[in-house]
């Protein structure tokens, strides 16, 4: 594995510098190869374009426009005029500071613990490996097969009542947090990254004398900073878009994130303010999206990647 | 006596016997010294974690499926919540309608992100804008994106795609409203969701496609379509057949969007097994008839993959 | 006027009918014997009670009304302190809130519930504080009725209503109808709609349909045209009946001969309150309690409001009614519970007894656009009510004029209890019996009904 990844290193610097799909340099000589690849990448553009970002212009356009014209009609440019009032009114009404404050809680706390027991485990897991590690990493990629919706209620229940510890932890972010941390996925990606690891640097590092704790922090983590840029981006967009179990834990309203207040908020008001509420919630994500696209992309893909 | 049998004798006893191996008396001293506890103690956010909000509920689903609570007591029922369960018409209703939305995810929003990808890979400046474009959809919440679509499928002439519709000389679709039209239409919404994190996927492995395959097979004299049958698909295999299995369990789980689009209906047309354990659970509030269908959908996934796994064995390339 | 929310909305009839006013009176208020531990509680040692129900930041009327009467209770009583939670009841998170123990100490709930949570130990006894008020002497005793067991209180009444028909008065103008005489018949209601639908832009007539919503509304047309659904003692379901199946005829024949009743038939409690409040809908069976909502939360022109008495057929049983209580914590000791007995009299009832406090109360409450003096069904006597009505005239905010009928009918109507067992289940099965006549045409309605008998049969069989 060890040689392969390296090799697929190799290979994609390679390809960043000679870029080769399958219509080749030759092909591209021909006008009419270059013609058509011109024309379809257009036009895949265009449609990228248009089915993609065209929502969300139409979410601003009916965020600016009255209820009446966006019902009767959704094409029609803002004949009254732009209604920033609507926008206005969707920051009085709605509290956004506390939602999105929320959201952001919940992501960094997510990403936290997420990160917490992603590294330690894929650590000890990878590196450490003592005898047990075999048992425990079967258990955590068995997991990985059972769909979440087998423990959904069984979680449930164990948060409102934490075994041993018999506290609820409804209605408090904990009860977001640490079930987000137990990501099979995160282990194992962690876990495999370090694998490539050659054992030899641990195996140096332990005859100088460095102790398991040491060589966690001064060797894994530092080379481990890709992966966990990858991880980061992974938990936090999950945490973000997660709806069903912050719906079913979060109930007092000043707790909910924004994807949960956002349906609560849509019976209040009118579709207007409605519109603009949602306007102004996606604007977040976006935003951070559209200034960090590389690294997203990367590690989207590069968690694609690995999952081979 | 010796005789010169006795000489040769020693060669045939055992050799000198080795050193004892040390041996290593395990006590916790010991085990302390050698960094055990260390060790362990890497491990115990992982074991806490896992412990309490993953396996410990998936047991504990086992045996609430063989229960009924009401959170003051619980009483042992057998296996009377899995008869309950199959014994209900809606079961039917949600298990018809998640496969035919799975399979019709499959047949229309499997090949996208495929094809996307692909034509992305041949735009050389473009890709960037493009790549970023596809993924917008993954980043906006659900939530959002889900009333979005709502207000777009209204069911009058006025509405979004009706009005679009409207331009071609095509009558008002009632999308939602529409028993028939429901599923596709969130199927429709699914794969425009998601189709962004496909492209991202297979554009990453469509850059790792090694040169000298597309070049030989060039110099073959294969033309383009011929390369990307023979040399492109075959080495997404693995990755292909991986975000195929990947798919069909993820859409046996729908439970958002027909959850805030539809509420299951027209007439229960969009219940997905999800659907129906949440109701089953949060309305009716009988957790153990919700753990027994949570479980057997989740032998009935796991069985799926098994079987996924075994019939393409031959083909993935890892 | 609590509000009411989109789950919640199932909160129907409760277990009175106007003859429980001439039968048991089950001692309304008063002590039963055993009690005297009232008399034990230190009130005017410092607690702290949580209080649920508090309006959240999209409702700014409703949410300054709350915090102007925290801060009157606070000052009025200096030892008690008040946590407000914006907590609200909800069918599907209440059993987990109790067996967590995060309910707080007062809160509101349905009529629908109480019997079961009185049942399942999840509410407090209260009995014994609220004899030493001589406010909730004025409860009505059949209201009151609701939320007893075995002569013990357990909850209070804090507001009723009945289902109604809502229509728009300005849609009914321009299409030259009369306001102010609705329609009283289901046939008058089948002419308005179409009369709306030609003349005016908006639909006819709608009916819900999500989320146990079809299944309640129905039910309540059900009675309307002169069946229940279940048998007396909930053993028996009696969906398959001609007055239900009259139901989904009118239905059908609103649906795909007048074609009055629009082209989105996905309709939640909320979605429904959106369209009428936008004036897209010409009228709908809801709770006639909706003003606020759809006033106040939607912007719904006050003078387009009205609500007329649910029409009936002429062998109609009555209509559905039903309203909310403020239910107390079990793990409340017994400070807390005289406090927040105390918050729920201050804050709803002391303006029933002191007519300084309900001048005061409805001069701040018009003054933050909250309603003063909306449709409802008064869960006091009806003389208190009355002296209520006339302290607080020149605050009234609401045309009261624009409802009269509704109004002067209210306590005549022969009010009818919701289905005694599993309502919950019996709208769900329902809403998929309403789906399917409101979108296919070729609905055989006996089928449908057969089919949801024999669902919900099964349910009641299995206890």
């Amino acid at each position: 594995m060890t040689a392969t990844s390296a090799s697929l290193r190799r290979r994609r610097r390679h390809e960043e510098v000679a870029e080769r799909s399958i219509i080749s340099t030759m092909d591209r000589r021909q006008p009419i190869v270059r013609a058509v690849v011109g024309i379809v990448g257009t036009a895949v553009l265009i449609a990228l374009a248009i089915a993609c970002a065209g929502p969300l212009l139409w979410l601003f356009k009916a965020a600016t426009s009255t209820s009446t014209e966006t019902l009767a009609q959704p094409f029609a440019f803002w004949p009254s005029g732009f209604h920033w009032a609507n926008i206005v009114q969707a920051f009085d009404e709605v509290d956004f500071a506390r939602y999105l404050g929320n959201t952001l809680l919940v992501c960094l706390g997510s990403w936290f613990f997420g990160l917490l027991v992603a590294t330690t485990g894929g650590y000890g897991i990878a590196v450490l490996r003592p005898a047990y590690a075999r048992i425990v990493s079967a258990a955590v990629l068995a997991t990985l097969f059972i769909p979440g919706v087998i423990s959904l209620v069984a979680l449930y229940l164990t948060v409102i009542d934490v075994p041993l510890l018999g506290v609820n932890l409804l209605n408090t972010f904990w009860a977001v947090w640490l079930p987000a941390s137990a990501s099979a996925f995160n282990v194992l990606l962690v876990s495999r990254f370090l694998m490539t690891i050659p054992r030899d640097l641990f195996d140096a590092a332990r005859i100088d004398g460095a102790g398991a704790v040491r060589v966690f922090a001064e060797i894994v983590l530092p080379m481990a900073r890709p992966i966990i840029g990858v991880l980061s981006l992974l938990t936090m967009v999950a945490a973000y878009k997660d709806f069903l179990w912050p719906l079913l834990v979060l109930n007092r309203p000043d707790l909910q994130p924004i994807s949960v207040a956002l349906p609560r908020i849509a019976d209040n008001t009118d579709l207007a303010v409605l519109m603009a509420a949602m306007f102004i919630s996606v604007l977040v994500p976006v935003l951070v999206f559209l200034v960090f696209q590389r690294q997203f992309i990367r590690a989207a893909g590069s968690a694609g990647a690995l999952k081979e | 006596m010796t005789t010169a049998t006795d000489v040769t004798a020693p060669a045939a006893v055992e050799p000198v016997v080795a050193p004892p191996p040390r041996r290593r008396r395990r006590t916790p001293v010991t085990w302390v010294r050698h960094g055990g506890l260390t060790t362990l103690l890497f491990f115990v956010p992982l074991l806490l974690s896992f412990g309490y909000f993953s396996w410990w509920p998936i047991l504990r689903s086992l045996v609430l499926s063989l229960q009924q609570t009401n959170f003051l007591t619980s009483t042992w029922v057998g296996l009377a919540n899995f008869q309950r369960v199959l014994a209900d018409p809606l079961l039917g209703t949600a298990v018809w309608n998640t496969t035919y939305f799975s399979l019709l995810a499959v047949v229309i929003g499997f090949p996208i992100p495929i094809l996307t990808a692909v034509f992305l890979a041949e735009m050389r400046r473009t890709r960037g804008l493009g790549s970023a474009l596809a993924y917008l959809p993954v980043i906006i919440p659900p939530v959002v994106a889900v009333l979005l679509w709502k207000a777009f499928y209204d069911p009058s002439e006025n509405g979004l795609f009706n009005t679009i519709l409207g331009w071609f000389g095509v009558g008002p679709i009632a999308w939602l409203n529409d028993p028939d039209l429901v599923i596709p239409s969130l199927v429709l919404y699914a794969t425009w969701a998601g189709f962004g994190t496909g492209v991202i996927i297979y554009l990453a492995t469509l850059m790792t496609i090694r040169t000298e395959l597309y070049e030989a097979a060039e110099i073959d004299g294969a033309r383009i379509l011929r390369r990307f049958w023979h040399v492109t698909l075959p080495q997404m295999r693995g990755i292909l057949l991986i975000m195929l299995l990947l798919q069909l369990i993820g859409t046996f789980q729908t439970f958002t969007e027909p959850y805030i689009m539809t509420g299951g209906g027209p007439e229960n047309r969009s219940l997905t097994i999800l659907l129906l354990i949440y109701r089953y659970a949060f309305v009716a509030g009988d957790y153990g008839r919700a753990t027994a269908l949570s479980l057997l959908l989740a032998v009935a996934l796991s069985l799926l993959s098994g079987l996924y796994m075994w019939a393409t064995r031959r083909w993935s390339t890892s | 006027m609590t509000p009411i929310r989109r789950r919640t909305a199932l909160a129907l009839a409760a277990t009175f009918t106007v003859g429980a006013l001439a039968a048991c009176s089950q001692g309304g208020g008063t002590p039963a014997d055993g009690g005297g531990e009232s008399a034990d509680v230190d009130t005017e040692a410092a607690v702290t009670i949580s209080v649920g129900n508090m309006p959240t930041t999209e409702n700014p009327e409703l949410r300054a009304d709350f915090e102007r009467k925290l801060e009157a209770f606070t000052e009025a009583y200096p030892n008690i302190t008040v946590e407000p939670e914006e907590t609200e009841w909800a069918a599907d998170t209440w059993n987990a809130l109790i067996a967590g123990g995060t309910m707080p100490n007062v809160i509101s709930a349905p009529f629908t519930e109480i019997q079961s949570m009185i049942a399942r130990q999840q509410v407090a006894d209260v009995t014994d504080y609220l004899g030493e008020s001589e406010v909730f002497s004025s409860l009505n005793p059949s209201v009151l009725a609701v939320a007893q067991a075995d002569d013990r209180t357990y909850a209070v009444p804090t507001s009723a209503w009945t289902m109604g028909l809502l229509y728009n008065r300005d849609l009914f103008e321009q299409a030259g109808l009369d306001p102010d005489a609705p329609p009283q018949t289901w046939d008058e209601v089948r002419t308005a709609a179409q009369a709306i639908q030609e003349k005016t832009d908006a639909q006819g007539f709608l009916t819900m349909t999500l989320d146990n919503t079809g299944g309640w509304v129905l039910t309540t047309m059900s009675y309307a045209f002169g069946s229940t659904l279940q048998n007396e003692d909930g053993t028996e379901a009696t969906i398959v009946n001609d007055a239900t199946a009259g139901v989904l005829d009118y239905y059908q024949q609103l649906r795909w001969e007048d074609i009055t009743m629009g082209s989105n038939f996905l309709v939640n409690y909320d979605d429904a309150v959106q369209l009428f409040a936008s004036g897209q809908v010409g009228m709908f069976v809801q709770g006639a309690d909706n003003y606020t909502n759809m006033v106040v939360k939607n912007g719904m022109d006050p003078q387009h409001f009205g609500v007329a008495p649910l029409p009936q057929q002429p062998n109609g049983l009555g209509t559905l009614s039903g309203g909310n209580l403020a239910v107390f914590s079990p793990t409340s000791t017994p400070e807390q519970l005289a406090a927040a007995v105390k918050w729920v009299e201050f804050r709803d009832f002391r303006k029933y007894t002191d007519e300084d406090i309900a001048v005061a109360e409805a001069e701040a409450a018009a003054a933050d656009g909250v309603a003063v003096g909306e449709p409802a069904l008064p869960v006091v006597d009806r003389s208190v009510y009355d002296q209520w009505l006339s302290w607080v005239e020149p605050y009234i905010n609401v045309p009261r004029e624009n409802f009269d009928l509704y109004l002067s009918t209210v306590e005549d109507v022969t009010l009818v209890p919701e289905p005694p067992v599993k309502a919950q289940e019996l709208y769900n099965t329902l809403d998929s019996v309403v789906q399917a006549v409101l979108t296919r045409e070729d609905a055989d309605t006996d089928e449908l009904l057969q089919t949801a008998q024999d669902t919900f049969q099964s349910a009641l069989d299995l206890g």
